[in-house]
């Protein structure tokens, strides 16, 4: 089996994703076979449910493949209750640098409140899940894509078109870290020409130039991966 | 564990609830019962006198169509423009509330970007040269001629209306996918300025047109808010110098008389082929050009009504000027600004999302298009 920059565990038993996830998942083209292929339940915030309003692949209203999943039974939508919602809305009213939007925010409170592993692409909401701390672990994207179960379901062919399309499509960041993965699965050409792929060849060109080291991530994916 | 709504001022949050409930038109009777209290205690909430419970307030951003993270971010700028426009709108004006709405909501994305990155240095803004008794057409014409003056514009055509009212006039400018009816919308506010609203649907000539309309309510009518909205009467006052002052602003008397001879006398004759060049000349539709000949007389009245009945236009203006390109989209201000925040993760894409109005994935392409380079080296063109 080939490589993989996934972190993803069956420690990871339950897994709360925020909007961003959701549409990098939608951006594949192959989001019912990527979350089957995970084999645990997905939870989702209302809240962040509702930022999803476009599906990246398809162009059409997001809500069309979301009530697909549902139906399906791979998708949970969930209410906080009361003590959910306090915690949401203090991670909302933070200061400044601390403070989330509505999504994020309630994506972490969600799992905070489960007990659940929270996949969460912005850096500022990973920094503040890793604070609480959420015990059951906090993932990327690129963890739930990347991952061998899903990479084994799809087949060679369709997992390279699935990560290429969710690049292309929802516009997917990727953590610096992973950089040379992509490279080496599409391709320099291909990776190149991603905007996603933008802070890993910065990071390459600096050190190029001879920065002692690979500096980190400027979109997502840095913090700490708790377990 | 503290909900964090302690810690915010009660009359700011008060006043950011009453602001969002009255955009959503809904009354402090309807908002009570979405959150299971009385009227009074929902006036005392938005007087700052109680606080609101998290699921109260979580429950009023739904019912408002907003996020809880919209009234609750310290950073957020609360920008007041949407009553202005409800007092002069009437029933079935919903194209046009959303516009204000929309037009609201990027003045506001734009003050709070400014904040966050880095205030924008803005020129003085014009006096305001408030209409008088008298022939208004006169005093668009004068008005018109005066500023370009003083801005340096002296004969020279406008290329760029956008970049003009910015750096030129102080104009907060934004361009967006409006109505089909709705070209454009103007509104002034003391705090943060003149802001004017363009249809992005729409040829820049219409644009240019729409934004120069706009000008003239800021010069002569600065209090009142505009919304240019097809097939209405030109009937009031205001709206007549407005569309004068549009005319005379983008198609300058003398100069356009100059060319009109010029190209009579070559010719012996103006001829449409003629009238497409001088639009074309000046950045304006052959209609708006037609008009403004006929306004100054040099054109008899009627012609363009004449031109359209015997089926000017398409074929004849691309023999003239050839295929037009449609004319880019200046890259807004906001669009910058809002880049540099995401790339400085000052906000999150969820707050930077909801700010502008926009999804996920265009935020990103916006980000992409104006945010950081990537290996290319060409980060930073440092000046002298």
């Amino acid at each position: 089996m080939a490589s993989t920059p996934s972190t993803l565990t069956e420690f990871h038993a339950e897994l709360a994703i925020d909007a961003s996830v959701l549409i990098n998942v939608l951006g594949t083209g192959e989001v019912v076979a990527v979350i089957e292929a995970l084999a645990r339940p997905l939870v989702m915030a209302s809240a962040a449910y509702r930022e999803v309003r476009r599906d990246p692949f398809t162009g059409a209203d997001a809500s069309t493949a979301i009530d697909e999943l549902e139906r399906r039974g791979l998708l949970l939508r969930c209410d906080l209750d009361a003590e959910g919602t306090q915690h949401m809305v203090s991670l909302i009213s933070a200061p400044g640098a601390d403070a989330l939007d509505d999504g994020e925010a309630a994506t972490i409170a969600l799992g905070a409140r489960r007990g659940c592993c929270v996949v969460i692409d912005e850096a500022r909401g990973r920094r503040i899940a890793n604070d609480i701390p959420i015990s059951a672990g906090i993932l990327g994207t690129i963890d739930i894509i990347s991952c061998a179960s899903v990479r084994q379901a799809l087949g060679e062919t369709r997992f390279r078109s699935a990560i290429l399309s969710a690049a292309k499509c929802a516009r997917m960041r990727f953590p610096t870290e992973c950089g040379a993965w992509v490279e080496e699965l599409l391709g320099e050409p291909a990776a190149r020409e991603l905007p996603g792929m933008r802070a890993y060849y910065r990071a390459k060109f600096v050190v190029g130039r001879g920065a002692s080291e690979l500096p980190q991530s400027e979109t997502d994916g840095t913090a700490t991966k708790s377990h | 564990m503290t909900d964090g709504l302690s810690s915010i001022d009660p009359k700011n949050l008060g006043e950011r609830l009453r602001v969002a409930r009255t955009r959503a038109d809904i009354t402090q009777e309807q908002a009570a019962q979405i959150i299971g209290v009385s009227r009074p205690t929902l006036v005392a909430i938005e007087k700052g006198q109680r606080r609101p419970q998290p699921g109260e307030l979580v429950a009023l951003a739904d019912a408002y169509n907003t996020g809880a993270a919209e009234l609750l971010r310290r950073t957020a700028v609360h920008v007041d423009l949407v009553p202005r426009f409800r007092a002069t709108l009437r029933g079935k004006d919903g194209p046009k509330l959303e516009a204000a709405v929309r037009l609201n909501d990027l003045a506001a994305a734009e003050v709070e970007l400014e904040n966050l990155v880095s205030p924008l240095p803005r020129p003085p803004i014009p006096p305001e040269r408030r209409l008088v008794t008298g022939d208004v057409r006169e005093q668009a014409e004068e008005t018109a001629m005066e500023l370009r003056m003083r801005h340096g514009l002296g004969h020279a055509p406008v290329q760029d209306i956008v970049s003009l009212l910015e750096q030129e006039f102080g104009v907060r400018v934004f361009l967006d996918k409006l109505d089909p009816g709705v070209s454009g919308l103007y509104a002034y506010d003391p705090e943060i300025g003149p802001c004017i609203l363009l249809n992005s649907d729409h040829s820049s000539s219409r644009r240019a047109m729409t934004g120069a309309h706009e000008l003239g309510h800021f010069i002569g009518t600065r209090d009142q808010p505009d919304i240019v909205y097809d097939g209405e009467p030109e009937d009031p006052r205001e709206e007549v110098y407005a569309n004068a002052f549009a005319s005379a602003f983008l198609m300058p008397a003398q100069p356009v008389r100059r060319m009109f001879q010029e190209y009579k006398t070559v010719g012996g004759k103006f001829t449409p082929r003629h009238l497409i060049m001088m639009a074309h000349r000046w950045n304006v539709s052959e209609e708006a050009m037609c008009v403004r000949l006929e306004a100054l007389k040099l054109l008899k009245r009627g012609t363009w009504h004449s031109l359209k009945d015997r089926k000017f236009g398409g074929e004849l203006v691309r023999e003239v000027i050839g295929e037009q390109k449609t004319n880019g989209l200046v890259p807004p201000r906001l669009w910058l600004l809002a880049a540099e925040a995401f790339a400085k993760e000052l906000l999150t894409e969820g707050q930077l999302a909801r700010l502008l109005r926009v999804d996920r994935v265009r935020l990103r392409e916006i980000a992409d298009s104006y945010g950081v380079e990537g290996d290319n080296g060409l980060d930073a063109l440092d000046a002298d």
